[in-house]
């Protein structure tokens, strides 16, 4: 069965269609990378996959769970699909050790002492070992980053989804985030990830994407896409981008 | 004969005493005001427009309306409908109704203050929007309403002084009493200003180190 088993999926913000027909299927252990230009739906497509915008046609079966009108995908996933924002979003009153046992708490009940051993184990996973009690504001941006990321492990999630995880950092933390998202790679965790960073698709990405438009323009194996895109588009904005010479 | 100072020294008994009316409607009012104001703000949050239009309608009743003429409602009004009660309880229902529509906007928009993402962040965790509320949205809008929250209670402690129309004996009617039995006009309001000004700047010092504590938490 598929990780991810998006058909058609459309959504629009009054007038303005965003996803205008979107399929993507996603393998258990496959990593994909979604590139485009902003405003080519991109970031919405990853934040419908996990439920933070409900689709407004089309079909979407991820982790296991279908998209349906009841009950919003978010509460029906529970946490199953771990989602990495841009901007970090970690909880500013909770430090980092607190962020991370949130979720398995609250959301699984989990034993306490059991989900702060876990969450030591994951805070140190992501090379933050030593800064548990430290509150998000006295992390830097890619410490902060790392901890979003242990935080969404700690769910057990079938998907991660990355959106943009490393556009709001200094481009000196950049790598340090990414070697985390390699990591994960490499333990064949299912990954959907939105990104700018061309390399670390290629290298990360056993499959990338192309969007504009509000719709795939084209996929392929990433080395292949990135390197000798078919579409017309898709050759002009790798050009822009400084991948392709022009 | 009769100095101001004998004066204000065999009426201290009797100010203290209206202090004391005055604190107590103060701390009432702020308490079961913000009370009420909170579960306002959340009518006003809600999805389901049949609780977010009551609480709007009530907010912009008692924000457009003097807290004076509220009161004369209460305490003058009622009664004619049968519902009697002493001044001291209908100054308490008033102060707190007043408080409940200001403190519900205080609220409501530091709950707006908080990041959208943060509602996001404990979505995709599979938090509920109780839990969301509980354990992540409410503890930073606290933060952000002390300030103005503090504001009100100093606010308050002043308003207090129109319970004297209602034959509330607080600090205010107390000097009142005084000043027509003596004619000791001058003295006896400035003693009452005097105690007015001491309680509300015991107020702001609280607020001053709530604030501080407010702002160490995020370190």
């Amino acid at each position: 069965m598929s990780a991810i088993d998006a058909k058609a999926i459309r959504k629009s913000y009054g007038d303005t269609p965003v996803l205008a027909g979107v399929d993507l299927t996603v393998s258990p252990g496959e990593v994909v990378a979604v590139i485009g230009p902003s405003g080519s739906g991109k970031s919405t497509l990853l934040r419908c996959l996990a439920g933070l915008e409900p689709i407004n046609a089309g079909e979407l079966t991820i982790a296991g769970v279908t998209a349906g009108d009841k009950v919003s995908l978010a509460k029906a996933l529970n946490g199953r699909v771990g989602f990495v924002f841009q901007s970090f979003a970690l909880f500013p009153h909770r430090t980092a050790l607190e962020n991370v046992i949130e979720g398995p708490i609250v959301v699984r009940k989990e034993d306490p002492a059991h989900a702060r051993a876990r969450g030591l184990a994951l805070l140190e996973k992501v090379g933050l070992s030593g800064r548990a009690d430290a509150y998000p504001a006295a992390l830097s941006g890619g410490q902060q980053q790392r901890c979003a990321i242990a935080r969404a492990l700690a769910m057990d999630p079938e998907v991660i989804l990355f959106d943009e995880p490393t556009s709001a950092l200094d481009p000196e933390l950049v790598g340090e985030v990414l070697a985390v998202i390699r990591d994960l790679a490499a333990e064949k965790r299912t990954m959907v990830i939105v990104t700018h960073q061309m390399d670390f698709a290629r290298d990360v990405a056993d499959r990338t994407i192309f969007m504009d438009g509000g719709v795939i323009v084209e996929q392929g194996p990433s080395g292949q896409l990135l390197a000798a895109p078919r579409e017309e588009r898709t050759r002009r904005f790798l050009a822009r981008s400084g991948v392709l010479q022009p | 004969m009769e100095t101001g100072f004998d004066l204000l020294r065999q009426s201290a008994p009797l100010l203290l005493k209206g202090a004391g009316y005055t604190i107590l409607l103060s701390v009432i009012g702020m308490g079961v005001g913000v009370a009420l104001g909170f579960g306002l703000a959340l009518m006003r949050l809600s999805r389901t427009p049949l609780l977010r239009w009551p609480a709007a309608v009530y907010i912009s009743a008692f924000r457009g309306t003097p807290l004076l003429v509220q009161l004369f409602l209460i305490y003058y009004g009622l009664p004619q409908f049968g519902l009697e009660m002493p001044a001291l309880v209908a100054a308490g229902i008033g102060f707190s109704l007043n408080v409940a529509a200001y403190s519900s906007e205080i609220l409501r928009s530091a709950i707006d203050a908080v990041d959208k993402a943060q509602w996001e962040a404990a979505s995709v965790l599979g938090m509920s929007r109780g839990q969301t509320l509980r354990r992540v949205i409410l503890p930073q809008a606290a933060r952000t309403a002390v300030a103005p929250l503090s504001n009100s209670f100093i606010g308050l402690v002043k308003d207090t002084s129109l319970a004297a129309t209602i034959q509330v004996p607080e600090l205010f009617r107390q000097a009142q009493l005084i000043t027509a039995r003596t004619y000791e006009i001058f003295t006896m309001y400035l003693a009452a200003a005097a105690i007015y000004w001491i309680l509300s700047t015991l107020l702001a010092t609280v607020q001053a180190r709530l604030e501080r504590r407010a702002a160490e938490g995020r370190r």
